[in-house]
């Protein structure tokens, strides 16, 4: 995967009197910087403070000119018994997990079935394949609602073959299912492209070497396919994890957290954490509990990233 | 590419004498593979193929149907587009995701340079400290915040607002994508440049600027389609229904099933078909951009 380098690079005019070469500390560095460095702090860091200040005040419908500071009493009542916190939690693992699984496990699985040397119209597969990724999300999950309908066109077709099928969004269970099809609808492509890519960098020699050494179809697998996309994919994969944990986006489109856990619950059978804070703010308007959510998340997910520069040594600075 | 074939049975020292040959069985198997591949790509196309199919189909408006496929075919859902604002937001989509990419990519380009180019006081924790701002959870609870601000500064229900957020806020990723590519190009090329006196600005023009191009048409064509894809912030900010991009705007068709459920249809294929045009053309420049990115190939 070299970068194609066209020709000679372009000459400044000039030539006088050259600069002496670049060491120590280039000040004129943190001018470049800047753009990024102010947009951080005017769109994350001051919302992010502002946020951790409000997870700290009674801030909602009812107290919205004037509200005070409550301590943890935020914290408090989403650990408190019957909150909603644990079947949420249990939720949003669940859904980080399955999906997850789905879209890397799916993802894979084609690029290997893809990759077979013999396959001479895979270019005709990966090309449709690759669909779902090119069409707008936001789109494609109305219509997909639209398909979940309980009249819609798949309990039509299911019917067709003799099968009732349920109301898909307006259940706990069928609208989990639902979910979680829909997201790896939305994300196998994604991974059937990077691990296509990844089986195509194995160099070719080891698998002349171990045809020479009379491996079998498995133990090429085993020992030259596996460790080499796995390696190159684990990154990825915890990357995943953590964008599942808040992926917010998918369950607000489709279901909106519905249905209710229980006739006049707050939260959703479907809602996730994200989801449900979202839904605090919106709907809602507890602003305070939403922000102490928040929090929570933010601990999870930045958990998550700092394991994975840490396992994988990601953003470690390769000494030039 | 890992593309053709190479017969090996005859090299082998030990070959399949028992049962089939090599070649056989991999005939087998790539059928195989063929039946499995068909199937699943059928399933995938499905509800591409349905809203194509809904966005033709006459007789009502409604999502209910007795037959999956339309009894009868008509274009007056796509007619009836021009009683909508439809053409407002393709018009703000535009304006939105060419500016918002493009500054975007141009931030995250020079941030990029400093990273790969220049030594400084930390730079070695500079994006760990990015990307970990960047996981601050911003986007969904902090908009009271953000709401806050924007109220503040008179900058609510405007398209230079949205431009402002989606095209400054949060670019860390692409920071480090755009460092890491820039570590592939080799140091030796600005460096005589920088020999034959040019400042690190010329250097960032003239040397690198034309070599990152694969990278910067991924990350505008990233940025593009993720202002045409969001929905949480875009709705906050913007309560104007003729502000609205194509994706949140051809959602609020939707609300009724039983009545403009087609119409929605043909507003999602004629708002699909541009992006995937782009897509497609801009692919080689997405996978190279994300795989060299991802993988650090």
């Amino acid at each position: 995967m070299a970068v194609k380098i066209a020709g000679s690079p372009p000459r400044p005019a000039g030539g006088a009197a050259p600069t002496p070469p670049r060491r120590a500390s280039d000040r004129v560095a943190y001018i470049y910087l800047l753009p990024v460095i102010v947009a951080a702090i005017i769109f994350t860091i001051l919302p992010f403070i502002y946020t951790v200040y409000i997870a700290f005040t009674n801030y909602s419908l009812f107290h919205f000119q004037e509200f005070e500071f409550v301590g943890l009493e935020n914290f408090r009542r989403i650990f408190a018994a019957g909150s909603g916190f644990v079947p949420v939690l249990g939720w949003t693992v669940t859904w980080m997990g399955l999906s997850t699984i789905f879209n890397v496990g799916v993802g894979m699985i084609l690029a290997m079935m893809l990759n077979h040397p013999r396959l001479v119209e895979r270019n005709v597969y990966r090309t449709l394949l690759i669909i779902p990724w090119a069409l707008p999300v936001i789109l494609m999950v109305q219509v997909w609602a639209g398909i979940f309908n309980n009249q819609g066109p798949l309990n039509l077709l299911l019917s067709n073959i003799g099968i009732k099928g349920p109301n898909w969004l307006a259940q706990a269970n069928p609208a989990r299912a639902a979910l979680i099809m829909v997201n790896l609808w939305l994300s196998y492509p994604f991974f059937m492209t990077v691990c296509l890519a990844a089986l195509q960098a194995i160099p070719r020699d080891l698998y002349e070497v171990a045809d020479l050494d009379g491996a079998g179809g498995w133990a090429r697998f085993r020992y030259i396919t596996w460790p080499f996309m796995i390696a190159a994919i684990t990154p990825l994969i915890i990357t995943q994890l953590a964008f599942q944990f808040q992926n917010a986006g998918v369950i607000i489109l489709l279901t909106a957290g519905k249905p209710l856990a229980y006739p006049g619950s707050q939260y959703g059978a479907t809602d996730s954490l994200a989801s449900y804070a979202y839904n605090l703010v919106f709907s809602l308007r507890q602003y305070g509990l939403s922000a102490a959510y928040g929090i929570i998340i933010f601990v999870v997910v930045s958990s998550f990233t700092i394991f994975n520069s840490i396992a994988t040594g990601a953003f470690k600075e390769r000494e030039a | 590419m890992a593309t053709e074939f190479r017969p090996t049975t005859a090299t082998r020292p030990t070959p399949t004498s028992v049962g089939m040959s090599h070649r056989t069985r991999q005939s087998i198997e790539v059928w195989a593979i063929r039946l499995v591949l068909i199937a699943i790509t059928l399933i995938s196309l499905f509800p591409t193929v349905y809203v194509v199919l809904y966005s033709f189909k006459g007789g009502g408006g409604s999502l209910y149907s007795s037959t999956f496929i339309p009894q009868k075919l008509t274009l007056e859902n796509y007619t009836k587009l021009f009683n909508t604002n439809f053409s407002y937001w393709v018009r703000n989509s535009v304006i939105i995701g060419f500016f918002s990419g493009a500054v975007a990519v141009l931030l995250a380009s020079f941030a990029g340079y400093a990273f790969s180019r220049m030594r400084f006081r930390g730079r070695k924790y500079g994006i760990l400290g990015l990307l970990i701002i960047q996981m601050l959870p911003t986007g969904l609870v902090a908009l009271p915040a953000l709401f806050r601000i924007y109220q503040t500064v008179g900058l609510l229900n405007s398209i230079f607002g949205l431009i402002l957020f989606f095209g400054v806020g949060g670019s860390a990723l692409s920071v480090w994508l755009m460092k890491n590519f820039m570590d592939s190009i080799p140091k030796e090329l600005d460096e005589a440049a920088s020999i034959d006196g040019a400042s690190h600005w010329q250097n960032f023009w003239l040397v690198l600027f034309p070599l990152i191009q694969p990278m910067l048409v991924a990350q505008f064509i990233f940025g593009f389609i993720g202002v045409y894809n969001e929905y949480i912030v875009t709705t906050v900010l913007l309560s104007d229904p003729t502000k609205y991009p194509l994706g949140v705007g051809v959602r609020t068709l939707s609300a009724a099933f039983a009545t403009n459920w087609t119409v929605f249809c043909a507003a999602a294929v004629l708002g699909s078909v541009p992006i995937l045009i782009i897509f497609f053309m801009a692919q080689r420049f997405l996978v190279e951009g994300l795989t060299k990115g991802a993988l650090k190939g």
